[in-house]
């Protein structure tokens, strides 16, 4: 059984040094008694019992890192007990009365030294390197090696066989040579181990063949030396490991991984026993950066707490010493006997230890600031300078005894609310309870935590309460896992609601995360990199590339607003004031970086590329939308997570609501409300009919009933003052002024656009540029044909569309007016054109120049402005076109003076049964009679008409949609299917 | 006075860089860090995935709809180096063009206003703007600025259409084509085409650091022509031009308190939404007396007397 979670658990006791800065390697003497840790200016000796004791240190100085240190394991003899390699050569030390001297230094290799072992009873030393050698060494004799090992590629480690004594190993890449001191001209043995480089090597101490070698492909082997093909392997690793080595007892073997590229938080060290290796028997967990060197120890007998055998000493690059004691059952796990016999092996005990065996008094060393500047001049900074002749004292390490929260009350207080996905609804420390309630996608609990009086000596009891989405199954397996958790903490006397309800959230992210396996998924899972965009950047030239907008807000489509924002990380950087945020894409990953230290604990098991996006709800607040808390909320949001202390309970109950964590939510805004624009009035505007002041007032009433009071005025208004009988008096310039002259003609009506226009209404103002404006005329050849032959007439024209708006002018007023005859003449193709023609048929061109001055005149909007109206209605039709209002918009669009191209592809063309000829239109230009008929009504079809293109048949385009609207068949019977074929 | 239609929970794996809704408003864009572009459909308040592109190998910065009388038309720029214009045809997407000339990130994407022809701007960290133009021969075609901006380019935008004449008073105006740009020289510049070459019209100076988005007013009409621009240096100044002539008066908004990455105009031009790296935005609306407020500022009514209008400015209106 893995049991993790040892940190801070029993006595694990932790030393910081941060005095010792970049210190690499670690050795352990033989009697248990020091440690020695070596950096390349520094070599400090630490007295394991009394670890908060001044400690002694050696200045030292190298050009390079200390590679690795071990302490003889044979009494001193030749005047050495320490060995260290710094590069190419060996240090070797003297250490009598916690005091350190040189002694020698052994120098051979050309480059530098990987690895050096001392033999288990002489004083002889191994020492492997890059060069391809493997040295052995007198220590008496430091001028040269006794013996040299040769090979070809570089040798990585070398051991020692424990109890052979001419027998030693060295790897080699992935291969290991096994080497008779007293034939040194070959391997004796040549063993291909693994496919990847071997980092570890190490003698079985019970067994005189056995090797066990760990390697970067991710295996641990047992390779038996005299039988190469028998090798044994422990299941994949999920990370390289960097070493396996066996317990000085029983048949434990300690492995440590090394997470690749130093991602993730797994270095911990595991503790097998080589008789079972489906689960590690326990794992070291604590150290937050990769573990660089273990040893054993066996505590001095007259020290031993708690009948502890046996304690495993770990320094990390995270600067901190730990000691970590083995209790009877983990030494019985790993196949030790007792010394001093406890009662009988309890196999099914030793087959699953439990952490029962490690409750007691828990020491944590933690840096005190004071106590250091206490100790002495020299003392104080995290790094201190080191002067040659006096070394800086070490720092005093004091132990506090992290003690449970004396009530619930200070626990409730105490408590991060910044949980992913959970929210704590009520918290009460009268009533010693609290609701919490998580959210996970589809999956979701509410529930309710009651604090029994003994808490946090007995576990607190929760049970669901509505709301929760789980099936029975996995409120079981939550409830389980809150219980485990609840217990292991409660066990020590520790709090337990904050790891609980992390607990929770983590279950109920996996399960969520099941689910959407097992469903199909919409999306796939995000990856589990840590900061995916980190691989993505990174060339040279980033330095000219603006640094990413992680947050928007943009105007799209029609009066909508999308709003993104950045990831939870980003805002909290650029919340805590540290200035603006950079510029160029170069300083991203600094700023990603940074914020991983700076939410370290976020890190803590949480996965973060979901990292949760603290997105205010804006308009989802109880009272329907629009409380001012966005601002608030994102600078509270910014700095609360910053570790801060939480704020007071009640004030998280007076935010009217919680802030959900979401990833990466765009939100779409309706801002229409913020423009002039209306689309309800859009739909329902009347544009043309028969009825002009009837249109106005039913738009006035539209207006009102949308409440734009003053629109309805305006339409009011426009139906007096564009009343046709008005408009159109005065037709003779003779008969006076016309109607558009006076104050409350032109004046008016362009006062009013210009008013609306400046309010940017674009809507009101083009639809007055409609009403009082002229229509549409395609200056193509068919309506040239009909404006001829309207004019030949005298009767109304018909449309080049195939509408009719009959208020419109619909005759060209300046002909009308004219009332002048003008020949056939195909030649003209605008009325520009036909305004010559015009012209050169009058008989006074004085006098029509007046007619036509006149007739501007009498227009409600100037004709000099067309064009600039025209666009007024362009940008309007536009508008309708973005709310899809197809047909309003080419109403709109038939009020502009220029159709802005000219129709090309299908076109409806009508026959003439009498003629034969085609045409566009309804009425045959020759035979003058209307060609459509309704299928429905038998009556001519003037205005908009519908088809079936299948049969041809159709008429009114009210007709067919009322038809169509419940049958599918043609109304004539013929049996074809028009409505579907029309689908087709 | 702004209400909430949907959430769109993206899926994106890392962080958005633009989301935008096409012309009808049915459709989300939504572009990512994490190389794709993920389009939804968001009618009635309820999202759907219609689409994940995944063609870019980079964070894809910008996206943009093409006018919907082109079909369903998207266009998107990366860091890649990369313009991918995707459509879609029968309810998939799929690449239509792949425009790869620029030699460094191209940051911003922008299609001309319809009249002009299915018509795309991009420009990039390398310095250049192109615009790519769908040709009658149904290829793409492409035009360089080289070095319209030194360092960098890092933001386009095209001008509303300027209408052409009415035939009542005669031949109608030559369509004229320009586009603004903003970039780490710190300048807007204002291009225009002329026979066939992109010419700068006028160059706008007056931020102190690189220039991160510009954007060109809609005009509903007038004359008047506004260009908002936003910078490194926290300022976000509304440029107007009278219609006449190249000379822009410059119009600066109070200073906000971060970086400053979008400004985007409201259909009516008279609303600009202002965006930065504090992570928040605001809406400024110009008043008829030709001020510029911030809407929720009126809205409260009260003078948000010693804070910047930017952390009051939030989408509370």
């Amino acid at each position: 059984m893995a049991s993790t979670g040892w940190a801070g658990d029993g006595d694990m006791l932790t030393v910081e040094r941060k005095d010792i800065p970049s210190a690499s390697c670690m050795a352990v003497s033989r009697d248990g008694q020091h440690a020695l840790l070596a950096s390349r200016r520094l070599l400090v000796l630490v007295d394991l019992q009394r670890p908060d004791h001044h400690l002694r240190a050696l200045s030292w100085h190298s050009k390079y890192d200390a590679g690795s240190a071990a302490w003889s394991r044979a009494a001193a003899q030749g005047g050495a007990d320490l060995a260290v390699t710094y590069n190419t050569a060996v240090e070797v030390f003297r250490c009598s009365g916690g005091d350190i001297r040189s002694t020698g230094k052994l120098q051979s290799h050309r480059r530098t030294i990987t690895d050096l072992d001392w033999h288990w009873s002489e004083p002889l030393l191994a020492t492997c390197s890059v060069d391809t050698n493997v040295h052995l060494w007198d220590v008496r004799e430091p001028r040269r090696p006794v013996a040299t090992m040769r090979s070809v590629e570089s040798a990585c480690q070398v051991k020692w066989n424990r109890i052979s004594s001419q027998t030693l190993a060295s790897s080699h890449e992935g291969d290991i040579r096994v080497w008779d001191r007293r034939k040194l001209s070959i391997p004796e043995r040549y063993i291909s181990a693994h496919t990847a480089k071997i980092h570890g090597l190490d003698w079985s101490p019970n067994s005189e063949s056995q090797l066990a070698t760990a390697s970067q492909d991710m295996y641990v082997k047992f390779i038996d030396v005299t039988n190469p093909r028998n090798i044994a392997s422990m299941p994949k690793a999920k990370d390289p490991v960097w070493r396996a080595r066996y317990t000085p007892f029983g048949s434990g073997l300690v492995t440590v991984a090394v997470p690749q590229l130093r991602r993730g938080d797994n270095y911990c060290l595991c503790l097998w026993n080589t008789a079972s290796l489906a689960a590690p028997q326990h794992t070291f967990a604590g150290h937050s950066d990769v573990v660089l060197e273990f040893d054993w120890r066996q505590p001095d007998p007259s020290q031993i707490r708690d009948d502890c055998e046996y304690e495993l000493l770990t320094w990390s690059r995270d600067q901190t010493l730990r000691l970590w004691p083995l209790k009877a059952d983990l030494l019985q796990a790993c196949g030790h006997e007792l010394a001093h016999g406890v009662s009988g092996l309890d196999t099914d005990h030793a087959a699953s230890p439990t952490t029962d065996g490690m409750e007691t008094s828990c020491i944590e060393l933690t840096s005190q600031e004071q106590s250091a500047a206490d100790s002495g001049p020299g003392s104080g900074p995290v790094s201190p300078p080191v002067s040659p002749q006096r070394p800086a004292p070490p720092r005093i390490w004091r132990a506090i005894s992290e003690g449970p929260p004396a009530s619930l009350e200070q626990e409730f207080l105490m408590i991060n609310k910044n949980i992913d996905n959970v929210r704590i609804e009520k918290m009460s420390a009268e009533e010693r309870c609290c609701t919490v309630s998580v959210v996970c996608g589809s999956v979701s609990a509410c529930l309710r935590v009651t604090f029994p009086l003994s808490y946090p000596s007995q576990q607190p009891e929760f049970r669901y309460l509505e709301g929760t989405r789980l099936s029975a199954a996995d409120r079981q397996h939550v409830k389980k896992a809150w219980e485990l958790t609840a217990e292991q903490h409660v066990k020590r006397n520790r709090s337990c609601l904050e790891p609980c309800l992390r607990n929770l959230a983590a279950s109920l992210q996996r399960l969520m995360e099941r689910q959407e396996e097992t469903a199909p998924s919409l999306y796939p899972a995000p990856s589990t990199t840590l900061f995916p965009s980190a691989n993505l950047y990174g060339s040279f030239k980033d330095v000219n590339v603006a640094f990413p907008r992680t947050s928007g807000a943009r105007f799209c489509g029609n009066g909508m607003l999308v709003v993104f924002a950045c990831p939870a990380y980003m805002k909290r950087l650029s919340s805590r004031g540290e200035g603006v945020t950079p510029r160029s894409l170069s300083a991203l990953d600094a700023y990603l970086i940074n914020y991983a230290q700076g939410a370290s604990y976020a890190l803590a098991g949480a996965r973060l590329a979901a990292s949760p996006m603290l997105f205010p709800s804006l308009s989802r607040s109880p009272t329907g939308a629009d409380g001012p808390l966005y601002g608030k909320e994102a600078v509270r949001l910014g700095t609360s997570s910053l570790g801060r202390r939480p704020k007071a309970y009640g004030e998280e109950r007076a935010r009217p609501r919680h802030p959900r964590t979401h990833t990466n939510i765009v939100l779409c805004y309706d801002a229409s409300r913020l423009m002039p624009l209306n689309r309800e009035l859009a739909e329902r505007y009347l544009l043309g009919g028969q009825d002009f002041s009837g249109m106005c007032s039913a738009n006035a009433s539209l207006a009102a009933s949308v409440g734009r009071k003053d629109l309805e005025k305006v339409w009011n208004l426009i139906g007096l003052v564009g009343d046709p009988g008005l408009v159109g008096s005065n037709a003779d310039p003779d008969a006076g002024r016309p109607w558009a002259q006076h104050p409350f003609g032109r004046r008016l009506v362009e006062s009013v656009i210009s008013h609306y226009l400046k309010m940017r209404d674009v809507q009101t103002v083009a639809m007055l540029c409609c009403l009082l404006g002229t229509r549409a005329q395609q200056p193509s050849s068919s309506v040239r044909q009909q404006a001829v032959a309207q004019l030949d007439s005298g009767s109304p024209g018909e449309s080049p569309y195939h509408t009719v708006h009959p208020t419109e002018t619909r005759r060209h007023p300046t002909l009308e007016g004219l009332g002048v005859n003008v020949s056939r003449q195909n030649r003209s193709n605008s009325w520009s054109d036909v305004l010559d023609e015009s012209r050169l048929a009058a008989p006074e061109p004085g006098a029509i120049e007046q007619r036509f001055q006149h007739d501007n005149n009498r227009r409600l909007l100037d004709p000099a402005r067309q064009a600039e109206f025209d666009r007024y209605k362009r940008i309007y039709a536009d508008i309708l076109y973005r709310w899809q209002l197809t047909n309003h918009r080419a109403q709109v669009l038939k009020y502009v003076s220029t159709v802005p191209v000219a129709h090309c592809g299908l076109e409806v063309r009508s026959e003439c049964s009498r003629c034969g000829r085609t045409f566009a239109g309804s009425e045959c230009p020759l035979c003058r009679r209307c060609t459509i008929v309704c299928v429905i009504c038998h009556v001519s079809v003037k205005g908009m008409s519908s088809f079936c293109l299948v049969c041809g048949h159709g008429g009114h385009l009210l007709h067919m949609l009322q038809w169509f609207r419940d049958q599918l068949l043609c109304p004539t019977g013929c049996g074809c299917r028009c409505a579907e074929s029309l689908q087709q | 006075m702004v209400s909430l239609i949907s959430t769109v929970d993206t899926g994106h794996e890392d962080m958005i860089h633009d989301a935008q809704i096409d012309f009808y408003g049915t459709r989300l864009a939504t572009c990512s860090s994490d190389a794709t572009v993920r389009v939804f459909s968001v009618r009635n308040g309820s999202q759907t995935l219609e689409a994940e592109l995944r063609e870019h190998q980079g964070p894809v910065w910008q996206v943009a709809w093409a006018h919907p009388m082109y079909g369903p038309i998207l266009a998107s720029c990366s860091y890649d180096r990369r313009v991918i214009i995707w459509k879609e045809t029968g309810g998939r997407w799929s690449k239509l063009h792949e425009h790869a000339s620029h030699d460094s990130s191209v940051n911003s994407v922008c299609w001309a206003p319809y009249e002009l022809g299915l018509v795309l701007v991009c420009c990039s960290s390398d310095g250049s703007v192109s615009v790519v133009s769908y040709t009658a021969a149904g290829t793409w075609d492409f035009k360089k600025i080289n070095n319209a901006h030194t360092i960098g380019c890092n933001a386009v935008s095209w001008a509303p259409e300027v209408s052409a004449g009415s035939v009542l008073e005669g031949q109608p105006q030559k369509v004229t084509k320009r586009f603004v740009s903003g970039g780490c020289d710190n300048l807007v510049k204002i291009w225009r085409e002329e026979d066939d070459q992109w010419v700068e019209e006028a160059k706008l100076d007056a931020h102190s650091d690189w220039v991160r988005d510009v954007a060109w007013a809609p005009s509903v009409g007038l004359k008047r022509q506004l260009i908002a621009s936003c910078s490194q240096d926290r300022r976000v100044i509304i440029w107007s031009n009278d219609g006449t002539g190249t000379a822009w008066t410059p119009h600066e908004l109070p200073t906000f308190s971060d970086v400053i990455w979008h400004v985007s105009w409201a259909v009516t031009g008279n609303i600009l939404a202002v965006s930065g790296g504090d992570n928040k935005a605001s809406l400024w609306k110009e008043t008829l007396e030709g001020k510029w407020v911030c809407l929720n500022e009126v809205n409260l009514g009260k003078g948000q007397a010693g804070s910047m209008p930017g952390d009051a400015g939030t989408k509370t209106l």
